[in-house]
């Protein structure tokens, strides 16, 4: 009876949180036509730099090193470090009976090392297991890493002064890069702002208008360079509230309709110090190349030179074998796609999975985000599995000799022989 | 090769049917723009593309229907599962 009347107030809790998440979020607020309490998330697909200096670009990192460091690279290692001391720390001390760590570690050595060996047998599975069960649980701790809630909220706001000249000169620009936006019009765009915002505290008309022409006479804006992510207004070191924020955004507007370009209209952090690294299109294809040239170097360690003839279509077309050149030429483009199908589902499934949580959790938070990360945590082991598991076969593609690929290169070679008579 | 391997290369056709496509079409552009032929390389890319994806997808399905070693092993009865 108690677990029954439990059950009910655990679902009475979930749509009182619905319904919480469709009030207060940018949807709600969208059809209530308020504006939304949390400000609109950015989305970059980039990393952000934690030291260093982009090619190019004017930001100024938060360490000034010449040393390149990305916030995604930081994950990484932290990912690194993690994985090296958790296994470190379960295996210094073996026992015979493992205790908790161990045990829990032995379950995904040999789990990954039974999968391995009813893909490619035995013998080799032993000496590949260092490679594929890296891919594995660095992919994996790196999503899961960056689901911790609190794991993309370290970070830190950088604040640039700049004139006004400064700003019209840098930020706001045509397409050929020409200020378009004359001092003066900051000035305007900076005055109609701020007397919006002061209203909006709730000070007498009287007051905001003495402050609005204050401002006006301000020659100089702050502005926090929020780097990637955004970027906010605010006049004579005003603190950032949530009017400050909204200023930003409307200044940007403003801004846009004179014809001046804007990056990002929303304020935020400057540099978030951690990011998943999946979520870094370098990290992927990294991966991928590595799993690239491992499988090659296999093919080519089991089979010798041999393993080369299945890409050599300038032989064939020599010996005049057309369809037969045509065939190994698609098993060497082929054998190339992969290596970039491998990095964009990577890469996708994560950015898209980040991108996700970040619009739930924006767009009707509390419970749909709740479901929306529970997919995200399911879709970041479903990566990890199949970026190990389709290296792990391909491996055992490119290790199959003529023993087998004999077989079925028989009527391989074959079939698309019959298919191109067709066409 | 067990069941889910061959599953797993089954997974990853959507992606590789669209990245060779894109990837043709890409250097198609590409060598348009250099030799200013617009739209003949891109074609000829499209349709390479196009053929390399079949030719993938007809790898990674060969197997399950022209299986090497006799046929594929049924979920249920494999040893292997319970070590995977």
């Amino acid at each position: 009876m108690t677990g029954k009347r439990a059950t009910q107030l655990a679902l009475l809790g979930v749509v009182i949180l619905l319904v919480a998440g469709l009030v207060t979020g940018a949807i709600g607020a969208a059809i209530t036509g308020r504006d939304p309490l949390l400000p609109t998330p950015g989305i970059h697909l980039a990393p952000q730099l934690i030291t260093g200096e982009a090619r190019g670009e004017t930001t100024k990192e938060v360490f000034s090193t010449d040393f390149v460091l990305t916030n995604t690279i930081l994950s990484s290692l932290i990912t690194s470090v993690l994985l090296v001391g958790l296994f470190w720390l379960g295996t210094s001390r073996l026992k015979v009976v493992p205790g908790r760590l161990q045990s829990m570690l032995e379950l995904i050595v040999e789990g990954l090392l039974g999968f391995m060996e009813s893909v490619i047998g035995a013998a080799r599975s032993r000496s590949l297991l260092p490679l594929i069960a890296t891919i594995f649980l660095f992919v994996l701790f790196n999503a899961w890493l960056g689901l911790i809630p609190i794991y993309q909220s370290f970070g830190i706001t950088r604040w640039t002064d700049l004139s006004l000249t400064e700003l019209s000169k840098a930020h706001v620009t045509d397409v050929k890069g020409k200020p378009t936006i004359t001092v003066e019009d900051l000035k305007h765009v900076v005055e109609a702002r701020e007397a919006a915002a002061i209203s909006a505290s709730g000070k007498s008309e009287a007051a905001v208008e003495k402050e609005a022409h204050k401002f006006a006479e301000t020659n100089r804006i702050e502005i926090t360079d929020a780097g990637t992510i955004g970027k906010q207004l605010v006049v004579d070191g005003n603190p950032v509230t949530v009017e400050g924020q909204r200023y930003a955004g409307k200044a940007a507007e403003k801004i846009q309709e004179a014809g001046g370009k804007v990056k990002t209209a929303q304020a935020g952090l400057s540099a978030a110090f951690l990011r998943p690294a999946g979520t870094d299109f370098n990290m992927p294809l990294a991966l991928a190349i590595i799993s690239f040239f491992f499988i090659e170097i296999l093919g080519l360690r089991a089979l010798g030179l041999g393993y080369l003839s299945k890409f050599n279509f300038i032989g064939s077309l020599l010996r005049f074998k057309l369809i037969d050149a045509f065939v190994r030429f698609l098993e060497l483009v082929s054998e190339l796609v992969r290596l970039l199908s491998f990095t964009f589902r990577l890469f996708g499934n994560m950015a898209a999975g980040e991108i996700l949580v970040l619009l739930s959790a924006f767009l009707v938070p509390f419970v749909i985000t709740d479901i929306v990360y529970g997919l995200e945590l399911f879709v970041g082991l479903i990566q990890a599995v199949v970026f190990a598991g389709l290296t792990i076969v391909f491996a055992a593609v490119a290790v199959a000799g003529h023993e087998e690929e004999g077989h079925t290169a028989a009527p391989e070679h074959k079939q698309p022989e019959h298919g191109g008579g067709h066409s | 090769m067990p069941w889910w391997a061959l599953t797993l290369r089954v997974t990853g056709i959507g992606w590789f049917i669209a990245i060779s496509i894109v990837i043709g079409i890409c250097a198609g552009l590409k060598l348009d723009t250099w030799i200013h032929t617009k739209p003949l390389f891109m074609l000829i890319g499209l349709l390479l593309g196009t053929i390399v994806a079949f030719y993938g997808t007809y790898r990674a399905v060969q197997p399950i229907f022209n299986p090497p070693g006799g046929p594929v092993e049924p979920p249920d009865q494999t040893g292997s599962e319970g070590r995977g």
